[in-house]
Formats: structure tokens, C-alpha cells, sequence
């Protein structure tokens, strides 16, 4: 498929959005702003894009060049075509807020718990919104760059069994 | 019982029936395998044909904690896991041993991070430890007759070689580093995990 | 007239009633097992008197050779009674509520195992139960239906009939399940 029949397919369907359509090696990338993001990823739903591959997210502290903080991805396929398409959206600390597209993808339901466990992104709208890997006890959110990498005591705040008590 | 049979001393008799008990029980240790990672494939192997653990009594390899006496720790334990492990060691029943197999189980090895626990002498008493990455069969071995020595040789038959055993026996709980980081954690304001595990 | 009491199993016994003759040959084995020891030999001579016309040799019933099976059972009996009871009086034991838990691999138990089964379950099970009884008969018959000293010729047909109505009988029980829809697994 030529670049010009991707454009009319996917992105002609998205001028009414504030969207960047880059590529790079043949990988097509759309940057989202996070308040679009749900009728961005609806409309891409609709144009074909049936599967959700994987949602997972960067931590861009101290990356060279970096504006955000956050970026979440949304990797989608059209199972007819093979195309894939790459989804990504930008949040800072404050408001680590996103939709949640289990509505539109059902396998955003776990994706969308890790990367809650991992970055700390909350998806509104979710079923199920708990950790999904880590205890339900567990305080910060551990792929994020300012998490030391041997934790903060959390891997040892766990009673101690002596010989005798056992 | 145990308290009163224990005022009976070293008569004859009760060294005797130490002695007696402890052959029996060292010849006839079942292991509980707690496999969590590759040390497993090694215990598989160990109770396999070629090195046949058999040979010294303890082929049976039970996966329920109420038919064991030997807990054989195989592999990496993470945070999650650690309650897990502690609720089948205390569901063992009397008398009972660990052995911490492999680097991991020993020290956490090469995962120093935060979720791998750094020992699991660190929480549960540990009788033999086990060195290698991951260790041979042969070493597996090694430690059940070490373990079988060690029976042997201060086994009673009340259990009262335990009893003695009522302080931490690993590396304290946190390392001072580790201390630090809470420190911090505590100056970031993080509300520190509360890990109830049900015990 | 005298019999005498079984000496061996090689032996038959030849007498007029062979019934109570059997029954007094249960009542002697149990006297002979004993016979080894004098009190054993003086309930014998008791029993002698009672029942003069038998003979009874001391000793060489069939049954004392069976006396190292009895020690044999009574040192396995044994061993396994002390194993299990010796424990319970010596051996560490201690009584925790975590080691009362269910055991769900160490997690907490989520349900109660006790469920209810669906009652299609139960029907298989009576339909296999009622063919596997059939073959109880089938088996036999088919066996012993043209074989040399099997059935009497004469009674061949009777026979046929009588197990041609059972598997008749349960074959339409079997449609009628059927019909029913006691296979239909699928609810619609």
C-alpha cells in the first residue's frame, strides 16, 4: 500500500484532531493529545484498526530532547491489511489521567493495569482498575527513572519466621 | 510433652531413641519442591534416573506442604512470592528442614532488585545452603547427605534441637543501603507497603 | 460310625452329611491351630469328649502350618501400630491454625470446593452402571454358550430368551433416555 492510500485510509479521517503523523522506517506514528486520545483511537477502530497489540509506556526523565514526562503507546493492527499503527500520547505528573479503552479492545484490560503498576497511569472507565503484577500494598510505581532500582524496602517488609515459632 | 520429655535428660534410653529417630528420619526426608526458576530443572534432574536421588531416601517428592519435611528453596524467590513460601514452610509439619538451593535462593544473585528478595535465610530458617548458578545434581546431593549428617548428629526425638532456634539465623531483614532508601521514602512521603500475609 | 477329622487338604472327607461334617471340620481347625499349647489341648480334650466319635490327632492340622503367617501378621500389624502411635507420644507435633488452612499451592483459598453438580453427570453414570451390569451376564453366556460342558442344549433357548428380554429391556430404556434428551449437554 502506497503512502498516499494510508494517508486517505487513516489519517484523512483525523483532521479534526490536533494530531502529528510521522514515520520512520516504515512505521507509521501518530502523536494524540491525551484529552483526544479516546475518539482518536475510536475513529482508528472504526477505519479498521481491529486489534490492540500492546499499550505500554516511557518514562522520558532526563531523556535528551524530552518535553513530557510520560508517553503512553498504543500499538494497533488491522488484521485485514497487516498494517500497524502506532499511537502516542504525552502526560506530565499531575494528571496522570487517560481513558480507557476496554470498550473498544477488551485486551486493553491488563495492559491497562500494567502500565498502571509500572508508571502509574490511571485509566478511567476501567472495570477492574487494580495492580495487576505487583501486591495491591505496593506504594510507587516501579519502572518510573526516579524509583530506585532495588526498591524502596519494599522487597523485605516481611516477618521474619525463627526455627522456634515455625 | 515435648517440654516434660525433654527434663529426662541424655539417659540411655532417650539417646537411644534420638539416635533411632534421627536414622529414620534422615534416611526418609520427602522434599517439599519449591522451583520457582531454573534450580528446578536442576532438582528434576536430581531426582531423575541418571543421578537418582533415591538412592538416599528422599525421591518422593511430595507438592503438598502437609507430606513433607524438606522444603528445597530452587530458584529466585520475588516479593510476591515470599508470603507464599512462608505460609508452605509453616504448613510442613514437624520436624522439618530447608535447604536454599543456587545463587538466587541464597542471595538473590544477580537480581539485585526490588522485587527479588536478597536470601530467603533473610525470613525462613535455612539448614544447608547450596552455592551455584545453578548448582549441579551432584551438589544437590551433597546437601542432602550433609543434611542427613546433620540430623544425624544433633537430631533428638522430641524436637528439641528447634527449640533452641528462636533467633534470625540469616543477614538482617534490610541492608543499610537499603535502610537509606527508606529513609528517603519516608522523606518522599510514600506511605510505606503494609504486607499483611495471613500466617 | 467314625469319621475322622481332615488331616490335610488332600484329603476328602467321606461320611453321610457332609454339611455337619464340614462345620465340625471349621470348629476342629480352630482347635488343632491351638493345639501347640496345653491349654488349647485341654479345650480339645473338652471337645473330644463332648464329640466322642470324632478322631482328632493333636498338632498336625493343616491349619498350624499357617502359624508363621500368624507371627509374620501379627509383627506387621505391630510394626505399624507402634509407627503410628509412637509418633503421637514422642515426636514434635505443633498444632497451628496456618497449618489447618485449605491448601490452594500457599495463596488464600478463593471458594468453597463443595459445589453442586449438574445432575446430567449422574444420569451417564446410572446409563454406563446398567450396561456395565448387562455385560455381567452377557460375559458368562457368551462363554459358556456352545462351549463342551457349558450350557445343556436343552436350555440354550430359554437362556437366549430370558437375556434377549433384559438387553431388550435396557436398550429401550436407553432410547427412551435418549429422547428424553439426558445427552443433550448443550442447553438451548
Amino acid at each position: 500500500m502506497s503512502e498516499s492510500d494510508w494517508q486517505s485510509k487513516y489519517v484523512q479521517r483525523l483532521t479534526r484532531f490536533t494530531v502529528s503523523f510521522t514515520t520512520y522506517r516504515d512505521q507509521h506514528r501518530i502523536r494524540v493529545e491525551p484529552q483526544e486520545l479516546k475518539q482518536v483511537l475510536r475513529e482508528l477502530l472504526d477505519a479498521g484498526m481491529d486489534m490492540l497489540i500492546d499499550i505500554t509506556a516511557v518514562d522520558l526523565l532526563e531523556y535528551e530532547g524530552a518535553t513530557d514526562r510520560f508517553e503512553v503507546i498504543y500499538c494497533l493492527l488491522n488484521t485485514e491489511s497487516g498494517e500497524r499503527l502506532v499511537v502516542r500520547t504525552y502526560l506530565n505528573e499531575p494528571d496522570m489521567e487517560l481513558p480507557s479503552v476496554t470498550d473498544l479492545w477488551r485486551a486493553a484490560d491488563w495492559l491497562e493495569r500494567e502500565v498502571y503498576d509500572m508508571y502509574g497511569v490511571r485509566f478511567i472507565g476501567h472495570p477492574n482498575f487494580k495492580r495487576l503484577l505487583l501486591p495491591q500494598e505496593f506504594a510507587s510505581y516501579p519502572l518510573r527513572k526516579d524509583y530506585p532500582v532495588k526498591g524502596r524496602g519494599e522487597r523485605h517488609n516481611f516477618p521474619v519466621i525463627t526455627r522456634a515459632k515455625s | 510433652m515435648a517440654s516434660k520429655l525433654g527434663q529426662l535428660g541424655d539417659s540411655i534410653l532417650w539417646t537411644k531413641l534420638d539416635a533411632a529417630a534421627s536414622w529414620a528420619r534422615k534416611n526418609s526426608l520427602w522434599p517439599m519442591p519449591f522451583a520457582t526458576a531454573c534450580c528446578g530443572i536442576e532438582l528434576m534432574a536430581t531426582a531423575a534416573s541418571r543421578h537418582d536421588l533415591s538412592r538416599f531416601g528422599s525421591e518422593v517428592m511430595r507438592f503438598s506442604p502437609r507430606q513433607c519435611d524438606l522444603m528445597i528453596v530452587a530458584g529466585r524467590v520475588v516479593m510476591k512470592m515470599l508470603p507464599v513460601m512462608q505460609r508452605l514452610w509453616l504448613q510442613m509439619p514437624e520436624p522439618k528442614w530447608c535447604i536454599s538451593m543456587g545463587a538466587c535462593a541464597c542471595s538473590g544473585g544477580v537480581f539485585d532488585t526490588y522485587a527479588v528478595v536478597q536470601g530467603v535465610d533473610r525470613f525462613i530458617p535455612v539448614d544447608v545452603y547450596i552455592p551455584g548458578c545453578p548448582p549441579r545434581p551432584e551438589q544437590l546431593i551433597r546437601a542432602v547427605l550433609d543434611l542427613q549428617e546433620k540430623i544425624q548428629a544433633g537430631g533428638t526425638i522430641q524436637g528439641s534441637e528447634f527449640e533452641v532456634r528462636d533467633r534470625p539465623e540469616g543477614p538482617p531483614r534490610f541492608d543499610p543501603d537499603e535502610l537509606y532508601r527508606i529513609r528517603v521514602r519516608d522523606d518522599l512521603k510514600l506511605k510505606s507497603p503494609q504486607y499483611s500475609p495471613k500466617h | 460310625m467314625e469319621s475322622r477329622i481332615n488331616l490335610g487338604m488332600s484329603q476328602r472327607w467321606i461320611g453321610p452329611d457332609i454339611l455337619t461334617q464340614r462345620l465340625k471340620c471349621l470348629r476342629y481347625d480352630f482347635v488343632i491351630f491351638f493345639t501347640k499349647s496345653q491349654p488349647a489341648r485341654g479345650y480339645a480334650d473338652l471337645l473330644r469328649r463332648v464329640f466322642p466319635r470324632e478322631k482328632l490327632t493333636y498338632g498336625s492340622g493343616y491349619v498350624a502350618e499357617y502359624i508363621p503367617i500368624l507371627v509374620w501378621l501379627i509383627c506387621c500389624l505391630g510394626f505399624a501400630a507402634v509407627s503410628l502411635i509412637l509418633p503421637h507420644l514422642v515426636a514434635p507435633s505443633k498444632r497451628t491454625p496456618v497449618k489447618g488452612m485449605p491448601y490452594e499451592s500457599g495463596v488464600d483459598p478463593v471458594e468453597d470446593a463443595r459445589k453442586p453438580m449438574d445432575i446430567k453427570f449422574y444420569l451417564i453414570a446410572i446409563l454406563f452402571l446398567v450396561f456395565d451390569l448387562e455385560l455381567i451376564f452377557i460375559y458368562p453366556w457368551a462363554v459358556a454358550f456352545r462351549s463342551e460342558g457349558g450350557l445343556a442344549p436343552e436350555m440354550r433357548p430359554l437362556v437366549m430368551v430370558v437375556l434377549l428380554t433384559l438387553i431388550w429391556t435396557l436398550a429401550i430404556a436407553f432410547l427412551i433416555a435418549w429422547r428424553k434428551g439426558v445427552f443433550e449437554w448443550r442447553q438451548n
